[in-house]
């Protein structure tokens, strides 16, 4: 059993408040992603919950026990920095092994122990190196070897593969999640890509300026962003907003798209099927969200999807898809389309637009209306 | 038709100026820094084979000063107290400054003016150290007739007049004055140590001591030898704290091996022995800088 909970936890370094209010829980074996830009105060979270830093508000609890006093040799937690932080005078096998030497185990078994963690991990070889002779990929196996000696009943990983290139991220994002799996821990990891979130987590908490903007599952945060930011933030390329009317139109409530279509500007309406909680907003401005697969080729020829035509400006071909750039509502917006489909740039050509999956925003609050 | 070939030839006059440019600007520094101060090695070393009393002479006779040297009650106290004084200089100014730099950096209050203070004696010569020194210890004057007013009369502190302790005078004011420096020199050295290493280490269970001990200082080892190189050199050529201080008195017994050959050389008409303790100093120097020399452009060509 190992399970976080972290009650209105606040921390400033001198006047300025990197946490506001942070109420948190993760569950038992749980693996928590902390997803925000740079500087949002993830690092600082992380500190908090292994007792690095002290809090100056609320409460944590490891177990449903209170351990906001608690000395962070004491919370069972082991960690792997952003910066690895390996200890430089000393070779990998004391490094792996330090954490067991002051919990006074003995030598033999000390050495049984990092010879393990060495074999699991592939780096037997290095052991008597020292971190200075290791490549990138190398040492982050070594700092990896240094929280799985202790089996800790809580990891906490802070931008583990941040420094390391695409393949070997690739590589070492397949190996956490194993890891995951036989391990069964409760893991809270940090970072600021979203496809390493998107593909380790349970559940991913998005953060701002120090504050949690949404906890969900992946798809929850892709399909329900609570606000605007989340949106935003989640997604490649990121959702398209549009500035558009909320209007009733034959007693069905819609919006108007304004589009392009050979150079001159047409409206479109696009009626939204789930559209009871709205009625309150007719004839306001609200900001509507379609990410680029929603406004796609029209693969079919009946469709309940209502269609637009419009001029495409640019197309950027990814390989599995084509991206075309249109313009809506005067901004530019990404459509994303089978190749096959694809026009040539400066014609127009026809797009469904999936209404089903649209997300609505308040163009004050940019909470998620709908 | 012509032109473009004189042109040519004018560019590379230019180019060749521009290549040879540094060492042209070089050069005179670099003549005089081999007369000034080779040239003048290398005729001391000559002088220090001849028997020159008042002027020097050019007859080379052996090393005949130099057994004369060794056999000085005079030289020996002056080398027995440079061995004394260079190991607890180089000991306790590392050892305090060390300790200082370790407290300074666990981010406390006032840092900036504590560091302030604790540097500023670098920033004062030698001849005002010993002098403020000289008159603190001075029992007539100091702590002794201090505490003695305050009313404890059994109280005595007379090193700087006591023929075998007044060579630790001379550490003490050697010491009050270079743990600063010593500390400052850690002290960048400590902040530049990646913070999370620390509390990686704090996570793994280590003391703060042994933090400190076990980790931070051990990887600070270029830091210690460059601290060591300088101590020890300076404590070499150290005269004029001695001088301020003590002025090797009582009697000769803290007189230091410059202040010998300044004392032969200047004032006792001894050219030639003056020259031999200078290049048994130079000697000493030797021994202590050029294995740092060499290990610091060995690690340079491996590294
Ligand atoms: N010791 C400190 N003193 C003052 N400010 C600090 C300190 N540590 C962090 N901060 C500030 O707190 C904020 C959050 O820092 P934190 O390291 O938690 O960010 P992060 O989300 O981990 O960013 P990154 O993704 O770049 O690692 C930053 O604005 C930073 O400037
Ligand atoms: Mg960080």
């Amino acid at each position: 059993m190992a399970t976080i909970s972290i009650e209105h936890a606040s921390k400033s370094f001198g006047s300025t408040d990197v946490l506001k209010d942070i109420s948190l829980d993760v569950k038992d074996g749980e693996f928590l992603v902390l997803l925000g830009a740079s500087g949002c105060g993830k690092s600082t979270l992380l500190n908090i919950i292994a007792g690095l830093e002290p809090i100056a508000d609320g409460i944590i609890r490891l177990d449903g026990e209170v351990v906001n006093d608690v000395h962070p040799k004491n919370r069972d937690i082991a960690m792997v920095f952003q910066s690895y932080a390996l200890y430089p005078n000393m070779t990998v096998e004391r490094n792996i092994a330090f954490g067991l030497e002051m919990r006074k185990i003995s030598k033999a078994e000390r050495k049984a122990t990092v010879r393990e963690v060495a074999s699991t991990l592939q780096i037997e070889h290095l052991l008597s190196r020292k971190p200075s002779q290791l490549s990138g990929g190398q040492r982050q196996r070594v700092a990896m070897g240094r929280a799985l000696v202790r089996r800790p009943k809580i990891f906490l990983f802070d931008e583990p593969l941040s420094n390391l290139d695409a393949k070997l991220r690739g590589e070492m994002r397949t190996e956490i999640k194993k890891l995951h799996q036989t391990l069964k821990a409760t893991m809270v990891y940090v970072t600021h890509d979203q496809i390493e979130a998107m593909t380790l987590a349970d559940r991913i908490a998005i953060m701002k300026d120090g504050e949690i903007q949404q906890i969900g599952t992946p798809q929850e945060i892709y399909s329900k962003p609570a606000n605007m930011y989340v949106a935003g933030f989640v997604g490649a390329p990121p959702m398209n907003f549009v500035d558009v009317d909320l209007v009733k139109r034959e007693e069905q409530l819609g919006v108007i798209l304004p589009a392009v279509l050979r150079g001159k500007p047409v409206d479109y309406f696009l009626p939204l099927p789930n559209s009871e909680q709205l009625h309150a907003r007719e004839n306001t401005k609200i900001i509507l969200g379609l990410r680029p697969e929603m406004i796609t080729h029209n693969a079919f020829t009946q469709t309940v999807n209502p269609e637009i035509a419009c001029d495409v400006e640019l197309l950027e071909p990814t390989g599995a898809d084509t991206l075309c750039l249109i313009r809506l509502a005067n901004h530019p917006a990404k459509a994303r389309i089978s190749p096959l489909f694809a026009c040539t740039p400066g014609e127009s050509m026809t797009f469904t637009i999936d209404m089903a999956r649209v997300c609505l925003f308040d163009a004050e609050s940019e909470e998620l209306i709908g | 038709m012509s032109n473009p070939q004189q042109r040519k030839q004018q560019m590379s006059v230019l180019d060749r100026l521009q290549r040879y440019l540094p060492q042209l600007v070089i050069a005179p520094p670099f003549l005089l820094l081999v007369f000034f101060v080779y040239g003048f090695i290398a005729w001391t070393g000559i002088i220090s084979l001849t028997n020159s009393r008042m002027l020097p002479t050019f007859d080379v006779q052996g090393i005949q000063q130099y057994v004369r040297l060794l056999a000085m009650d005079r030289w020996n106290v002056a080398f027995d107290n440079l061995l004394i004084f260079g190991s607890l200089y180089i000991l306790f100014s590392i050892t305090i400054g060390c300790v200082l730099a370790v407290l300074l950096d666990q981010r406390i209050r006032a840092e900036g003016a504590l560091r302030t203070i604790y540097l500023y004696p670098m920033a004062i010569s030698f001849i005002v150290t010993g002098t403020a020194w000289k008159w603190i210890l001075n029992p007539s004057l100091g702590i002794e007739s201090y505490m003695q007013k305050l009313g404890w009369e059994s109280f005595q502190f007379d090193w700087i007049v006591n023929r075998d302790m007044a060579i630790y005078v001379v550490v003490l004011a050697a010491v009050w004055q270079a743990s600063g420096f010593v500390m400052a020199l850690f002290l960048s050295a400590l902040r530049t140590v990646d913070e999370d290493i620390i509390r990686a280490a704090h996570l793994d269970g280590a003391s703060t001591t042994r933090i400190y001990f076990g980790i931070i200082l051990p990887s600070l080892r270029p830091v210690f030898l460059s601290a060591f190189v300088i101590l020890a050199h300076l404590s070499i050529k150290s005269f004029d704290l001695v001088v301020a201080l003590t002025n090797g008195g009582p009697g000769y017994s803290s007189t230091l091996p410059a202040n010998f050959m300044y004392e032969m050389a200047f004032r006792r008409n001894q050219i030639g022995l003056g020259a031999a303790s200078a290049m048994m100093m130079l000697a000493t120097v030797a021994a202590i800088i050029v294995p740092y020399l060499y290990s610091e452009l060995r690690a340079k060509r491996h590294g």
